[in-house]
């Protein structure tokens, strides 16, 4: 399995994956996502191992998508893991959860998030938030190059 | 419940001088008694074979002459000599009880001293419990909040989805069904977060600065342009203070009043909304004012409460949050708030900020300062 998606959607509950997947689809962004539905798995996925080890560093995501509560691995750790990594610190990652606790906000930018989002309760607006966020991270935002060692160019995490 | 024994001090010093005084008397009477039946013995011990005025022979019983001063002194010493036991053993009696007294006494106050501790205690550890079960109510509102978000928001998106998806193949009667399921959905998600805003309310610190609640006023009367187009409102904002208080959250309290002070006067052409401050007790009081629906006071302590409304939504919107808010933020600054109402006559909120305003007086004073 070597899937190269844009998009990691890193989620637990079979419904907000639906609805992501349906609110993408219209812009024809579905097809670019792929889904793991626990913390591990997720990090498998970015560190290229485990059912992911034919994947390459080279090829990471344009962006992750976090949910926090995650079953194995917690959504904050896996940020941390993802965050204090050389290989992987410059690929951005959104945390998208139903709580917007301020413990989980300031643990989430000190471990270097890009992006905090509470995810509506409303569909229209959910649907709204998921295209705008990806439709930056994919189309707006300038990816640091993935062939240039992103040791280099990340800021070194205090 | 054991009614407390009342405590008589009093009685140790009454017992005592009874016990005293009724055994010098005794004693006294004995003596007297002794002497004069004494006296009267010697008498007639002299007198014994000669007939004396002073003695006469009363009654002749079986040829036995009774001498009637002799036997009344034998009976006068004998009845002072038992009412003097009497007294004695009374008296040892109450001594030995007045002697307890005070050990009775000191048993009842230790008794009272630890009721009264044991009382505090509780009432102590009753209100930790309950501040205890406050901080718990509200984490528990809290994660209750947070977990109805998802469901929420699943049962949304799904019925938009069927809506969107399969409209044309739904009749029109389950079309209108899901319509509705769509707008309950949004209306409990509405509750849910201003639940959360309103959880979160209480779990935040309050930063409190001096703040002038003129502009404050003024910002929000701004804000509520888009409230008032097309309609007469006649605004009259008095003099206000600087009061000590987080801006903020101060803010939201004068947004919320103002909003609903021009929510229930929409009827009234022109609406006037008086902002302004009084004095209550040496306490500065502001309040907002409005010529509104009013409500019947009898219903006033259903007003602060959450989603409490004393309105139907369909003629008044809202989510019976604002008020509470409100309370709940001027609970937190140590003030209070009231509301003085009259059916179709308007409505008048009241608030005091207590503590932090006081605090911030005599920080004020200490300081020399004045603004």
């Amino acid at each position: 399995m070597n899937p190269i998606r844009d998009i990691l959607l890193v989620e637990d509950s079979q419904n907000d994956i639906d609805l992501a997947l349906y609110a993408l689809r219209e812009d024809r962004l579905a097809n670019s996502i792929f889904i793991v539905r626990d913390g591990k798995e997720a990090l498998d996925f970015l560190f290229c191992r485990g059912a992911f080890a034919e994947r390459s560093f080279s090829h990471p995501p344009k962006l992750v998508l976090l949910d926090l509560k995650l079953t194995k691995v917690d959504g904050l750790q896996v940020l941390k893991e993802l965050k204090n990594d050389s290989r992987t610190k410059t690929i951005p990652v959104v945390i998208m959860t139903s709580s917007n606790e301020e413990r989980d906000l300031v643990e989430g930018y000190n471990l270097g998030v890009n992006s905090f989002i509470q995810k509506p309760v409303d569909f229209d607006q959910f649907r709204t938030t998921v295209k705008t966020l990806v439709q930056y991270w994919l189309v707006v935002n300038q990816p640091p190059p993935t062939d240039s060692a992103p040791t280099m160019r990340g800021r070194p995490l205090s | 419940m054991e009614e407390p024994k009342r405590c008589d001090v009093p009685i140790e010093a009454l017992l005592r001088f009874r016990v005293t005084g009724g055994f010098i008397v005794a004693v006294l009477l004995t003596v007297f008694l002794s002497f004069v039946s004494w006296r009267n013995a010697r008498r007639a011990g002299q007198d014994a074979h000669s007939v004396s005025h002073t003695h006469e022979v009363m009654a002749t019983i079986q040829g036995t002459s009774i001498d009637v001063l002799e036997t009344v002194g034998l009976i006068l010493t004998v009845g002072s000599w038992m009412l003097a036991f009497l007294v004695i053993i009374r008296g040892i009696g109450i001594c030995a009880r007045a002697q307890s007294q005070p050990n009775t006494l000191n048993a009842e106050l230790k008794q009272r001293v630890k009721e009264s501790t044991a009382a505090l205690q509780s009432g102590l550890e009753r209100t930790a419990e309950l501040t205890v079960t406050n901080e718990e109510l509200e984490a528990f509102t809290y994660s209750v909040s947070h977990d109805l978000r998802a469901p929420i928001r699943h049962i949304s998106g799904f019925t938009k989805i069927l809506l969107e998806q399969f409209r044309s193949s739904l009749p029109v009667e389950a079309q209108g069904h899901l319509q509705l399921i769509d707008q309950a959905a949004g209306r409990m998600g509405q509750m849910v977060d201003e639940m959360l805003k309103l959880a979160r309310l209480g779990r935040q610190a309050l930063e409190v600065k001096t703040t002038g609640l003129s502009s404050l006023v003024a910002d929000v009367v701004t804000l509520m342009a888009p409230e008032t187009e097309g309609r007469q409102v006649e605004w009259k904002v008095g003099e206000l203070p600087f009061m000590e208080c987080d801006p903020i959250l101060m803010r939201q309290v004068f947004q919320n009043l103002i909003s609903n002070a021009l929510k229930y006067s929409r009827p009234r052409s022109p609406a006037v909304i008086e902002i302004g401050q009084t004095e209550k007790e040496g306490e500065k009081v502001i309040f907002v004012k409005d010529n509104g629906v009013g409500f019947d006071m009898k219903y006033s302590d259903k007003l602060f409460g959450v989603f409490q409304r004393l309105r139907v939504a369909e003629e008044f919107e809202g989510n019976g949050i604002g008020l509470a808010t409100v309370e709940r933020i001027i609970k937190k600054h140590g003030g209070r708030v009231w509301v003085d109402a009259e059916l179709d006559r308007g409505a008048t909120f009241f608030f005091t900020l207590g503590a932090a305003e006081h605090s911030a007086k005599k920080a004020a004073a200490a300081a020399g300062a004045s603004l």
